[in-house]
């Protein structure tokens, strides 16, 4: 692999591991400073991880969502953007530690699974669902990840809030309410996703559904996101089990994104990562 | 004189663990009775004795509703009894990941010893076609229409419950039809054939109302790319470490090992002939493999290696003969070998032919299927080492309209009950 993609993939780790520390000086002292650093550090790191993506999609010629190092580096950008948005529409950059921690693990991980060559698409990923379904997914990927990071944050701290920036000053926002926000819309786009996939696998292996591994483990992750939506309706303590749903769930996608292979089963599938 | 108020009842609850137990137990006896009909077509019990234990057990069955039917009554509409019907289907897919799905006994038996027969005898080899999972999913769909209707969500404010909750029994409905009336096989053609009749599996032929000739047959390659491969070996194991592309000469540096200096890369002579790997139609290797045996004139990668500062002399690989060269180590060597992934795609030309005219055709390649008269054709697999040869899966589906409506409506709900409800909610707050 030459040099300019791996310059790029470390100088993207090297700036969310700076914003994971600015995003933490912030949420520790509350220093304004430190959240605009924070903010452009995150910058700064998405706009090289984009770059990295748009210089692999260049160089194969091919949208860049197949391999494992390409999944990881899309996961980045969808996450970023989610976070970005979060911080600039609702004003919340308090989720950025975990968020940008998160993204240097990814990366760290990307970089130990670069891909040596370029690997080209199998007639079966030659097809005009490829992108929109990829993207939806890691789009409801980034939204699950951020409100796992929620979820965790309400069950340290129940109480808890976090500042929600608003012109007539900060108004107080619960974990809880971020967490349900984020997995709604994380739902609302594994849903989507689901269902583009089901149409795609119709048009390409001439069954929409066949009980694949990996379909199985996307079938369980919305259903215990399915669950979540129930279990937060329970009288006693409805919440709190909400929250250790929603983190248990995210286990299950992290385990659909990246565990199938692990699986005894995982020889029948047609979406083991190369 | 004081009069007393009745003491309000209590909400009717029922545990999750306790609603667990009867649907494993519900299970569990339609896998008995499923148990029961397979051992009286494969004969393996008198009949009298298969009908006599479906007697009792339909018998027991209809008693245990009959004396309970208003605690049934009173649970299904119960948020526990969906929480526990979907976690119950919840854990049955994942058993049948965890589980190798195969009919092959032997394999089955070999790979879970003592436990393969109690594991056979759930079906837990063949999860998705048992008769208790599909008992599962038809109890998630009498739970869904049950607190659908109860509930009276045909209302505007409840149109989203209602949507979601009938958009998944639609889903159901449409699969179980796609599987009790649906067919699926393949017809293996060669070009200039036509067939009218495609193999189901188990030796079944079944016919179709038309002929379907392969007019042509054509797979498309990539420009054939050459690379070369630095691998370590450790135990038997190897492993890539870094791949260049032979034909761009350059300076290729490789952490903790030095620089490849590519020289100069002779293309050879266009390669005619077929590896000799088995077709799959989907997937790709990126193994690097070297030609087998290949002709004078094959490719040929002139290079120098830079270890320590010090250039060594000019080292001649060849993709067919000779392909690599150990570096001074048993555990490394560097190969050139053809890039395996060349197959772009696979394109039939396909015609529908009807008493002796051709109706339509249609050129078929993976993600475009020929769709004719309720009927699929998908280009499914080539054989590598005769060119002539297409692999076509044959589809039907009647229950796939209904499939497809459900999933939009089960997405219109949701949408309806996780973002327009509660925006119409916290309007309707801000007004009062």
């Amino acid at each position: 692999m030459s040099d300019f993609p791996v310059l790029l993939l470390g100088g993207s780790l090297l700036s969310y591991l700076c914003a994971a520390v600015a995003y933490a000086a912030h949420l520790k002292w509350h220093l304004l400073r430190s959240s605009v650093i924070a903010t452009i550090l995150f910058v700064v790191g998405f706009t090289l991880s984009t770059c990295l993506i748009g210089s692999s999609w260049i160089a194969s010629g091919r949208p860049p969502f197949k391999t494992l190092y390409e999944s990881l580096l899309l996961l980045v950008f969808c996450s970023s953007i989610m976070h970005l948005s979060v911080e600039r529409f609702f004003r919340l950059p308090a989720l950025g530690a975990g968020v940008s921690a998160l993204m240097t693990v990814a990366l760290c991980y990307a970089m130990a699974h670069r891909d040596l060559e370029t690997v080209y698409l199998p007639p079966a990923l030659q097809s005009p669902w490829f992108v929109p379904h990829v993207l939806v997914y890691f789009t409801g990927y980034a939204a699950l990840l951020m409100a796992a990071v929620a979820a965790a944050a309400y069950l340290i701290r129940p109480a808890g809030t976090l500042s929600l920036e608003r012109a007539g000053g900060p108004k107080p926002i619960e974990y809880r309410t971020v967490m349900h926000g984020l997995i709604i819309a994380g739902f609302l786009l594994i849903t989507a996703g689901l269902i583009l996939g089901s149409v795609w696998a119709k048009e390409a292996w001439g069954n929409y559904w066949s009980w694949d591994p990996k379909e199985n483990w996307a079938l369980i992750s919305w259903l215990c996101y399915t669950l979540y939506f129930h279990v937060r309706r329970l009288p006693s303590n409805g919440d709190r089990l909400g929250a250790l749903v929603a983190i248990g769930a995210f286990g299950v996608v992290l385990f659909t994104y990246l565990g199938i292979n692990m699986l005894p089963t995982a020889d029948s599938s047609m979406h083991v990562y190369q | 004189m004081t009069t007393t108020l009745p003491t309000p009842e209590p909400p009717f609850t029922v545990k999750l663990s306790d609603i667990f137990l009867w649907i494993a137990a519900t299970c569990l006896a339609v896998n008995i009775g499923q148990q029961l009909l397979d051992a009286l077509s494969l004969h393996t019990l008198p009949a009298y004795a298969v009908w006599a234990s479906l007697a009792v057990l339909g018998l027991v069955a209809m008693l245990q509703v009959a004396l309970n039917w208003r605690t049934y009554i009173k649970i299904v509409p119960t948020i526990n009894f969906g929480i526990a019907v979907v976690a119950a289907a919840a854990i049955a897919v994942t058993a049948g990941t965890l589980v190798v799905q195969t009919g092959n006994q032997t394999v089955f038996y070999a790979r879970y010893g003592f436990a393969a027969p109690m594991m056979t005898w759930l079906y837990l080899n063949d999860l998705f076609h048992a008769a208790w999972f599909e008992f599962l999913l038809a109890l998630l769909a009498v739970a869904l229409a049950d607190v659908a209707f109860r509930r009276k969500t045909w209302t505007w404010r409840q149109i989203g419950f209602l949507l979601s909750h009938c958009g998944i029994i639609l889903v159901l409905v449409g699969g179980a039809i796609g599987q009790f009336y649906g067919r699926r096989g393949v017809i293996n053609l060669q070009t200039g054939e036509s067939a009218g009749k495609y193999d189901e599996g188990n030796g079944k032929t079944v016919s179709l109302p038309f002929n379907l000739k392969l007019d042509r047959f054509v797979v498309e390659r990539r420009q054939p790319e050459f690379r070369l491969y630095l691998i370590e070996r450790h135990n038997e194991e190897s492993k890539v470490l870094a791949s260049f592309n032979a034909a761009k000469p350059g300076v290729y540096t490789v952490g903790g090992f030095g620089k490849i200096e590519v020289l100069s890369f002779t293309p050879g002579k266009p390669d005619g002939s077929e590896n000799s790997a088995k077709s799959n139609s989907m997937s790709g290797s990126s193994e690097p493999r070297p030609e087998d045996g290949a002709p004078a004139g094959d490719p040929v990668v002139k290079l120098r290696l830079h270890q320590d500062g010090v250039p060594s002399s000019e080292i001649e690989l060849r993709s067919g003969g000779p392909s690599s060269t150990s570096l001074g180590s048993e555990e490394r060597e560097l190969r050139l070998a053809k890039k395996s992934d060349d197959v772009a795609n696979f394109v039939s030309t396909l015609a529908i032919e009807k008493n002796g005219k051709q109706l339509l055709s249609q050129s078929v390649r993976v993600n475009q299927p020929l769709n004719y008269d309720g009927y699929s054709f998908y280009q499914a697999s080539y054989d590598p080492k005769n060119p002539r040869y297409s692999g076509i899966l044959v589809v039907k589906d009647p229950g796939l309209t209904l499939v497809y409506l459900g999933l939009v409506i089960v997405f219109a709900g949701i949408a309806h009950i996780l973002l327009i409800r509660p925006r119409r909610a916290r309007r309707e707050e801000t007004a009062a």
